[in-house]
């Protein structure tokens, strides 16, 4: 009962809202304009997916590594030193600091 | 007393004290860095300290708090960029003193105002706090949701543009609250018959969300050239201020943290607004008001000790109603619950200590302030010109393990990643955030007094409006409604006449 009376009261504030005003004039929301940041979450993506699968270290530096490169960091070589440098500082600080266990992959890494 | 003094002994252990030092340096350089507010550096500094004691926490998320109203201003001075929104002010006269070769001087009556501003916000803290709990202590769940409903609207009426858009804002903000546990029957609702959901969503996942990831895809529309772009930075000059330049400001300096801390009170106004507001009343009281712009030491004293003492202010609603009046302080909210501690009138009958803690480390952070700043200035002013291109994937990284990290469940990173869409669409469609947060972070406390008074009128919504202080409460918040939208249509009425001219 309860439920309804406040999903009604939130509703009627919702209502009250398509009446009296325009939400007004729809910002350019075609796909190129927001291609980047649609890159950017497909790779966010693919990253969970492939946590559990290859482990944590190992899909965090091949997202790292993409990642600066997509964010303008053209050399490839500099960028795959720096991640596996940054990842593995953050892995044992949260293993050995704050105790958590992060998915290891196939390779016991 | 002798909760006092027991706090305070138990604050002086060498873990508090390192994690304020912590805390504060890393408020500082979230400060500095332009691209993250202080709130995306207090949200990722969230998932740690829900590791360590509450004590140990609450001093490094004040240390934080404090470190990153200050952090803002050396961008500010030294790269003509606002670090954070409230160092906006500090740009205008900033920038020129640095331009003068005088960077070190300003920098050094920042920090000198900062702190003194934070002392005169913890004053007000001290001052303002403990009364007006005496008169929430009173309040039953009707007027509760009065006040609630209240501040929302009214966060939701200033945060934008448009009051609309606010409320929708507030409302997908309680929407995101209900999922999870009834709060009085213990319902499952909106988990889609998902375990990950059983609790509800995620405090961090919101929060990381919202302002990091959320950020890191605001930033993205730059394009590559701006991310990898190292910014100008003017170069630390040695000068230092002298004890009469800071003196003879003291009055401006005394004055701009108090104006800072009372708009600090005032729920959705935030250290913007208090920054410039304290900048014209400097000006305006100045006997040379047409300097002002020009690099002068006053412009800088005002703003800064404006945005330290909001710091203060803000406390007072957030820990007497639990209802937090900015998103710095809906964070400090998010994480003082989850270690048990409930913001609200009650906190200050039944767990007083914890109200001590908050108090005496609200007063060390300004200490810590003072001694980092000091010592940290130099190595600062090195760091901000850091690109950001290297910057915000580490970044994405560290939002990815802390949410991870608290239930080491993945669902949170992925519901972070969700949470980062949604604020970014949100953004650019220019619905405003902090009515979102705070109603999230409000929602459960709202939902749970609505339905108490409901059980206590069996049901009838006249309760609202029988009892004098709830219906006044209400009636304000309708008011304020009506008013907001009015001034919308005029605004939208005045924008028509213009393009069609």
């Amino acid at each position: 009962m309860i439920m309804v009376v406040k999903s009604l009261y939130s509703l009627r504030k919702q209502g009250k809202l398509s009446l009296q005003t325009v939400i007004g004039s729809s910002p350019s929301n075609s796909i190129k304009t927001f291609l980047p940041q649609i890159i950017f979450l497909a790779a966010c993506a693919m990253y969970m997916v492939l946590i559990p699968l290859i482990g944590f270290i190992t899909s965090s530096v091949l997202v790292l590594t993409f990642l600066l490169y997509f964010f303008g960091n053209t050399r490839i070589m500099m960028n795959l030193i720096t991640s596996v440098i940054y990842v593995i500082v953050i892995f044992l600080i949260f293993t050995y600091v704050f105790r958590i266990k992060f998915p290891m992959g196939p390779f016991g890494f | 007393m002798g909760i006092l003094l027991n706090s305070f002994t138990n604050f002086l252990s060498f873990q508090v004290i390192s994690a304020l030092f912590i805390g504060v340096a890393f408020g500082i350089l979230g400060g500095a860095l332009p691209g993250i507010s202080p709130s995306m550096t207090i949200a990722l500094l969230l998932p740690i300290s829900l590791y360590l004691p509450a004590d140990v926490a609450i001093a490094m998320m004040m240390g934080s708090y404090q470190g990153s109203m200050f952090g803002g201003s050396i961008s500010a001075i030294l790269i003509n960029t606002p670090g954070t929104a409230s160092a906006a002010a500090t740009t205008l006269d900033g920038y020129q003193m640095a331009l003068k070769g005088q960077s070190g001087k300003a920098l050094h009556m920042a920090l000198y105002a900062s702190v003194t501003g934070g002392m005169v916000g913890v004053i007000i803290l001290l001052v303002m706090a403990k009364p007006l709990s005496m008169v929430t202590l009173k309040f039953g769940p009707p007027e509760y949701f009065g006040l609630m409903v209240l501040s929302l609207s009214l966060i939701a009426g200033i945060s934008g543009k448009s009051f609309t858009r606010g409320l929708i804002s507030a409302c997908l903000g309680l929407l995101m609250a209900t999922v999870g546990m009834d709060p009085i029957y213990g319902t499952k609702r909106f988990t889609f018959g998902n375990i990950n959901l059983g609790d509800g969503v995620q405090t961090l996942s919101i929060f990381i969300g919202v302002f990091a990831l959320a950020e890191i895809l605001s930033q993205l529309t730059k394009g590559k050239e701006e991310l990898t772009r190292k910014e100008e930075t003017l170069s630390l000059e040695q000068n230092t201020l002298t004890f009469k330049e800071y003196f003879g400001n003291l009055w401006t300096i005394i004055k701009s943290g108090v104006i800072g801390a009372l708009i600090g009170v005032l729920p959705g106004i935030g250290g913007s607004t208090a920054c410039f507001i304290a900048y014209a009343e400097a000006q305006r009281n100045s006997d040379h008001p047409e300097k002002f712009g020009t690099g002068i030491i006053e412009g800088i004293a005002a703003p800064e000790a404006a945005n330290n003492a909001v710091a203060g202010g803000a406390l007072v609603p957030t820990l007497t109603f639990g209802i937090p009046g900015d998103v710095v302080t809906a964070i400090l909210v998010g994480a003082l619950i989850a270690h048990g501690i409930k913001p609200g009138p009650l906190l200050f009958t039944d767990d007083i200590g914890s109200v001590y803690t908050i108090y005496i480390a609200m007063f060390f952070a300004v200490v810590a302030l003072l001694v980092v700043g000091k010592l940290g200035v130099p190595l600062f002013a090195k760091i901000i010109n850091l690109r950001k291109s290297t910057l915000l994937p580490m970044i994405f990284i560290i939002c990815v393990v802390g949410t991870y990290s608290t239930r080491t469940n993945l669902f949170d990173a992925a519901s972070m990643l969700f949470f980062g869409a949604l604020g970014f669409i949100l953004r650019k469609n220019k619905f405003p955030i902090p009515p979102f947060v705070i109603a999230f972070v409000i929602g459960a406390q709202l939902e749970s007094n609505l339905k108490r008074s409901l059980i206590l009128s069996d049901g009838s919504m006249s309760i609202f409006f029988t009892r004098p202080i709830s219906a006044i409460l209400i009636l304000v918040a309708l008011t304020m409604a009506v008013l907001m939208l009015v001034r919308n249509y005029k605004d939208q009425k005045k924008e028509e006449a213009k393009s069609t001219e």
